[in-house]
């Protein structure tokens, strides 16, 4: 096939050989002179899972980050038989985290040390953040309520909405803020993390939605999304800060809904009982509070529901809330309207943190609590191989999974850098399959690689 | 950051000075020649082959209907990577494919690895395997070359933000801008140049040297004191993508120069002085500014000596010399140009042509149009002057576009692809070998 004689004759129309060169040259001095991540870093073991990859803590051992803590993600490659890898191109997710968390650099939001790309598969070292906002929030919950005191509440927020601000002025929208994405460093300082489905919105080629038809974690989904917006702005964001703080008051997601899975082949299912859960709160909305209400390509399925009136006051104050400055930003993170509900920038300067107690830098600095660290996993340490079971890691995870919604199973992190305009039953159907083989595969992988290891 | 370019990664990682360039350019090429004794493979990066990769992006873009904002990301990525690797250790139709490829990604309209690879096989069928991790595996090596920064500050922004501040003729930017006080009243055409130089500006270094308002302000400034505003510029560039559409091998230059001596001849009998040269394009369109006093005007204010006088015809009997007939008009206004150029940034001879000025202020032949034009270029000089922007910098810049222009009258597709061919040829059997 390959005969080097023919090819240095002068051949035209002739197809290129699969085995025709594309950069064996440069390759091989590029591998020659890189450093291992294995020679920087002691993997101590994993401490997150999920369909993106896996995060691993480490250690630096290297002279400029000696004992220094890490935390490495490692996204998942696709490989079908244990060891064999092979490129299969970036997923968009992958590519958005690396691009921005390679561009930003604000205190609040996590901070990114370096990329290693290795032996087919890519590290994002981040700087290690002790707690994140769900294992708080957990901690508060069990066995017993005990109430996250004010100042560590309102410093919590304030920081959030540093951060958010900061993304927002780089014209950078999240679009997946919730608890678990809300990391807390030893000392007191909030990290926003997971910029995986974060995006740019300026200069958009195509909307939004065209780009991806599901963003935001069901519970923290604003309405306009709900219903089938088509363009959307930062506000997505801010709904969901309004209930990260509300959960952070009643130590419960304040609208949990159930996810309407997908089953028609071509449309996206409308999220019924989302919607319901935000109305028995909030009240149904209304054209007259909401003007583009009824653009909405969703608004039609308004009928279904009965009219609810607002009882956001009444929730809050069954949830033990005396503060009426709380109550009103609450209420202006939870306003129907994307047009009208306050921005990052605003919500900064509203009332509630300029009365005591004020925000501080370090959210631990006037609680006594004392949080559990995170748990590691062991098991894998071998952060070189390939990610291999990572559905079945929930067993030994205080966090039950129900905690998780099925987001990441949306999120197309994998398949051949496939991207977001195909369409998503296709995706779930081929999550399914990868489901259905590691399922069938787990247990030898698990098994094989003790093996080699021994 | 994403939103600022002064504290982007662009600036801070990616931003050359001339010296570092070169640098960087030099030990490529030292080590091509410790690497290969065989100097007759090896390809010079120089414009024609950009010129080269410029094309060949725009082919790959077409067939995958991408827009220019990615197919222009996808060219700095080539830029950056080649500051870095030779072009003999890497597939040259790859590291183009991967670029798309990735920009794509980047530029949030993502393509099926599998379909960007299908329509470069379509394009280079010698050249592109139907193995896709190929390109996969050149993504990350790609990636890994720049740094994993990939986010990008283009020109276009900045050259929206000066129309809206110098001031438009659309009515959709007067509301905008009603509040200019420069007025400059730039026409849809004239914006449609800027933004075409700036297309053509990746093909320079510029996007390493410089921020990118001072290669919008390069491109306005191109378009207001040449007028490129020029109905025969418009054909060249027409029959520059008919013959790289049709493949037709080398037609280009020939094209080009045959559009130019047909207007040098209409030129030559139409006006026996050089000052009115373009006048030509002034009776196909409707813009009649004489070159060489919007020249005039215009440099005094770039070396922020506010001298309005205005209308003085410069040193016109050095231009005569450069400006003989053999040279097409495109060279022709890269030669003057940089003539001026070059006596004004000195100040001795600024001085000089100064004294020469008011000399020749005699010969005017003002109309006027010619003022009405010559106003707005005024207004354009006091915006420069009165803005922080490195004027040294735009200066450069425009002097790298017209060094393009000038280049591309000898650019001959057939013979870069040839020797392309050679090259990934030869070291494709060489690997292949090992």
């Amino acid at each position: 096939m390959s005969n080097p004689q023919y090819w240095n004759g002068q051949q035209p129309g002739r197809m290129a050989p699969n085995n025709f060169f594309s950069l064996e040259p440069y390759r091989q001095r590029k591998d020659a002179s890189r450093v291992s991540i294995i020679e920087k870093y002691d993997v101590l073991g994993y401490i997150a899972a999920g369909t993106y990859g896996k995060v691993y803590k480490a250690v630096g051992k290297q002279h400029a980050n000696l004992n220094q803590l890490y935390a490495i993600k490692k996204f998942k490659s696709d490989s079908k038989d244990n060891q064999v890898l092979h490129y299969t191109g970036i997923s968009q997710s992958a590519i958005r985290e690396m691009s921005l968390c390679k561009e930003i650099n604000h205190q609040n939001i996590s901070t990114l040390k370096e990329i290693i790309l290795e032996n087919k598969s890519i590290y994002m070292v981040f700087e290690f953040a002790e707690y994140d906002l769900l294992q708080i929030i957990h901690y508060h919950s069990h066995p017993e309520i005990k109430p996250i005191n004010k100042s560590s509440l309102k410093s919590i927020m304030f920081q959030i909405l540093q951060g958010l601000t900061f993304l927002h002025e780089n014209w950078i929208l999240h679009r997946d803020l919730k608890p678990a994405n809300i990391m807390v460093t030893q000392n007191g300082v909030i990290k926003i993390g997971d910029l995986g489905l974060a995006r740019r919105f300026n200069n958009q080629l195509q909307t939004l939605y065209t780009g991806d038809k599901v963003v935001v974690t069901i519970w923290y989904r604003a309405p306009e999304l709900l219903l089938g917006a088509r363009h959307y702005t930062p506000a997505v964001d801010l709904w969901a800060v309004g209930c990260i703080l509300a959960e952070l008051l009643s130590l419960r997601p304040l609208f949990k809904g159930e996810e309407t899975k997908m089953d028609n082949k071509k449309h996206m299912p409308f999220q019924e009982n989302q919607l319901l859960k935000i109305m028995q709160i909030l009240g149904t909305p209304t054209v007259n509070e909401w003007p583009t209400l009824n653009k909405y390509p969703e608004y039609h399925q308004l009928q279904r529901f009965t009219m609810f009136p607002s009882n956001l006051k009444a929730w809050y104050t069954n949830n033990g809330g005396v503060d009426e400055d709380c109550l009103d930003f609450l209420s202006k993170l939870l306003i129907y309207d994307p047009n009208v509900r306050i921005n990052s920038l605003n919500s900064m300067s509203h009332e509630w943190f300029k009365q005591d107690p004020l925000p501080v830098s370090n959210i631990f600095a006037n609680s006594t609590m004392k949080y559990p660290k995170r748990r590691i996993h062991k098991g894998d340490n071998d952060i070189l191989g390939p990610v291999n079971n990572n559905n079945n890691n929930n067993n030994n995870n205080i966090y039950s999974n129900k905690r998780k919604t099925n987001l990441n199973n949306i999120q197309p992190n994998l398949n051949m850098g496939m991207n977001m305009n195909i369409n998503m039953n296709d995706l779930t159907s081929s999550q399914k399959r990868n489901f259905a083989s590691f399922m069938n595969n787990s247990s030898n992988i698990g098994f094989e690689n003790a093996k080699r290891r021994n | 950051m994403s939103a600022d370019f002064w504290v982007s990664t662009q600036r801070s990682h990616w931003q050359f000075t001339k010296e570092q360039l070169s640098n960087a350019r030099l030990s490529i090429s030292t080590w091509e020649k410790q690497k290969f004794s065989n100097n007759a493979i090896i390809v010079r990066y120089d414009t024609n082959v950009r010129i080269y990769i410029h094309q060949m992006i725009a082919k790959l873009g077409r067939r995958l209907c991408l827009r220019q904002i990615i197919l222009v990301t996808a060219e700095v990525y080539i830029s950056r990577f080649l500051t870095k690797v030779s072009l003999i250790e890497v597939n040259f139709y790859m590291l183009i494919t991967t670029a798309v490829y990735l920009a794509c990604k980047i530029c949030e309209c993502p393509q099926h690895i599998r379909s960007v690879l299908s329509e470069a096989r379509n394009c280079w069928p010698e050249f592109i395997s139907i193995d896709f991790t190929k390109l996969a595996e050149f993504e990350f090596y790609l990636i890994e070359e720049l740094n994993c920064f990939l986010i990008l500050h283009h020109p276009y922004d900045s050259l929206i933000q000066l129309v809206k501040v110098l001031g438009s003729e659309s009515s959709i930017e007067k509301s905008l801008s009603s509040n200019s006080k420069y007025r400059l009243n730039l026409t849809d055409k004239e914006i449609g140049h800027s933004w075409q130089i700036i297309n053509d500006s990746y093909m320079t270094d510029l996007p390493l040297l410089y921020p990118p308002h001072i290669i919008a302000i390069a491109s306005l400034h191109l378009v207001l004191i040449l007028q490129l505003d020029l109905s025969d510029l418009d054909n060249t560039q027409i029959s520059k993508t008919k013959s790289t559409r049709a493949n037709s091998n080398g037609s280009n230059g020939s094209n080009t120069s045959a559009n130019m001596n047909m207007n040098m001849n209409t030129n030559t009998n139409m006006n026996m002085n050089l000052n009115l040269n373009l006048n030509l394009n002034s009776n196909i369109t409707k813009n009649n500014q004489p070159l060489i006093s919007g020249l005039n005007i215009k440099l005094p204010s770039l070396d922020f000596n506010k001298q309005t006088t205005i209308n003085d015809n410069k040193v016109k009997a050095t231009n005569k010399k450069n400006i003989s007939g053999q040279y097409g008009l495109r060279r022709k206004l890269s030669h003057t140009l940089r003539q001026r150029m070059t006596n004004s940034l000195s100040p001795e001879k600024f001085a000089s042509s100064q004294m020469e000025n008011s000399s020749n202020s005699n010969n005017n032949t003002s109309n006027i149009a010619n003022g009405v034009n010559n106003s707005r270029i005024e207004a354009f000089s006091n915006f420069l002057a009165g803005s922080n922007v490195n004027l040294g910098q735009v200066m450069e810049a425009v002097q790298s576009l017209l060094y393009l222009y000038e280049e591309w009258q000898h650019y001959d597709e057939v013979a870069v692809r040839q020797s392309i061919k050679t090259l990934v040829m030869t070291i494709s059997s060489i690997t292949t070998n090992m």
